[in-house]
């Protein structure tokens, strides 16, 4: 348990940081898509993958900053979508990519952690129905300290590789010629 | 003292060299596959390594319950084909092996890959055949239980990358998970142009 928690410790400081970094550019390419509450809490860009086919489970991303005086933590979303969410994390362990549930994410004062692919992510599981790219849905997000927010989630589509481009898979322009190495 | 002078002053150049020399050469190329598969088409057809003889081939293991790292990796093997000229990618087969056989029903293998690519062709097999075949390919893949239980809602760990196997059925090259489009593109050219 002591190095998973290690682990999750160090992916969060990670996380925090790179959201920190990229925050102005989150926001500023998504103005409508951020919600704050009176506690200082500000939420950016809720987006969800589209389910492929049938799917069943879905996964929620999104960048949660905290301009209160007080270290805060996420610790559960509710939505009627899916029968279970819980908040999880990626862990790469060699080559094997591993998804595990966490308690919570620390979400410390001043500091924006981002929920993106390949890491932190809200895990939506058994969906009622395939989350459907240009649709929306309703969710509630509980911090520790803030409370309860609501939040609406834009679905993206499914092949989305790091949820700043690409919605559809399209051709693209090939590639000049490849230079030798 | 004498022989720590010996190393830097003689071996490790001439390791470095070495080092160089093997990056440059051609072959031997220290990935290869320990087998073949068995496995069955999205369309219900039996499936084996060698019917992919004359073709390259990227295949990525997953399951269809993968919320997030299958989409993104095929997303990228989509992505990557599409930068790629038709002259390269026509020779090049992408596959999605499922190995989830408990959920993922070949209609829902189906309807899953058509999302990422028209060109994208789902595998699946018994468990024993897909332990072959992960085997094979050197992949690691196992059942990790939820807490509490819940015999639907099962998570696999598996590994992430994506195999680029050539068209004498050769391992190439394993593509990190998350690599940029871009960079698979170049380096799928850089095998497949003569």
């Amino acid at each position: 348990m002591t190095w998973f928690t290690r682990m999750s410790t160090a992916l969060l400081l990670a996380v925090g940081m790179m959201g920190l970094s990229g925050c102005e550019t989150v926001a500023s390419t998504a103005p409508l898509a951020s919600s704050a509450d009176a506690k200082g809490i500000i939420i950016h860009r809720p987006w969800a993958r589209a389910t492929p086919g049938s799917g069943q489970n879905g996964v929620v991303f999104l960048t949660i900053t905290n301009r209160s005086d007080l270290d805060d933590r996420l610790v559960a979303a509710y939505g009627t979508m899916a029968q279970t969410i819980e908040l999880h994390t990626h862990v790469l362990d060699g080559p094997v990519m591993k998804m595990r549930a966490v308690p919570y994410i620390d979400i410390p004062k001043g500091q924006s952690v981002e929920l993106r692919p390949g890491g932190l992510h809200i895990m939506l599981i058994q969906l009622q129905s395939p989350l459907k790219e240009g649709s929306s849905f309703p969710l509630t997000l509980e911090l520790a300290h803030a409370g309860r927010m609501s939040i609406d989630v834009i679905v993206k589509g499914s092949a989305i590789t790091n949820g700043q481009d690409h919605t559809t898979p399209s051709r693209d322009a090939p590639l000049p010629h490849p230079h030798g190495h | 003292m004498q022989i720590q002078r010996f190393w830097r002053i003689s071996l490790l150049p001439l390791l470095l060299i070495t080092f160089i020399a093997t990056l440059h050469a051609e072959t031997p190329n220290p990935l290869s596959l320990t087998g073949g598969f068995s496995l069955m088409d999205d369309q219900g057809k039996s499936k084996h390594l060698e019917d992919y003889r004359g073709s390259f081939l990227l295949v990525f293991f997953g399951y269809t319950y993968c919320p997030d790292i299958c989409p993104t990796n095929l997303g990228i093997m989509a992505q990557a084909l599409n930068k790629l000229p038709p002259t390269v990618s026509q020779r090049l087969i992408p596959l999605f092996i499922s190995v989830d056989p408990e959920r993922d029903t070949i209609k829902q293998l189906r309807e899953y890959i058509q999302t990422f690519h028209p060109r994208l062709t789902g595998l699946t097999g018994t468990s024993a055949q897909l332990r072959q075949a992960a085997n094979s390919f050197g992949v690691y893949f196992a059942r990790v239980e939820t807490n509490p239980p819940n015999p639907k809602h099962y998570l696999i760990d598996h590994s992430a990358g994506t195999y680029f196997i050539d068209d004498q059925g050769r391992l190439l090259e394993i593509f990190e998970h998350q690599m940029p489009p871009e960079t698979m593109a170049q380096r799928i050219l850089q095998r497949m142009q003569p």
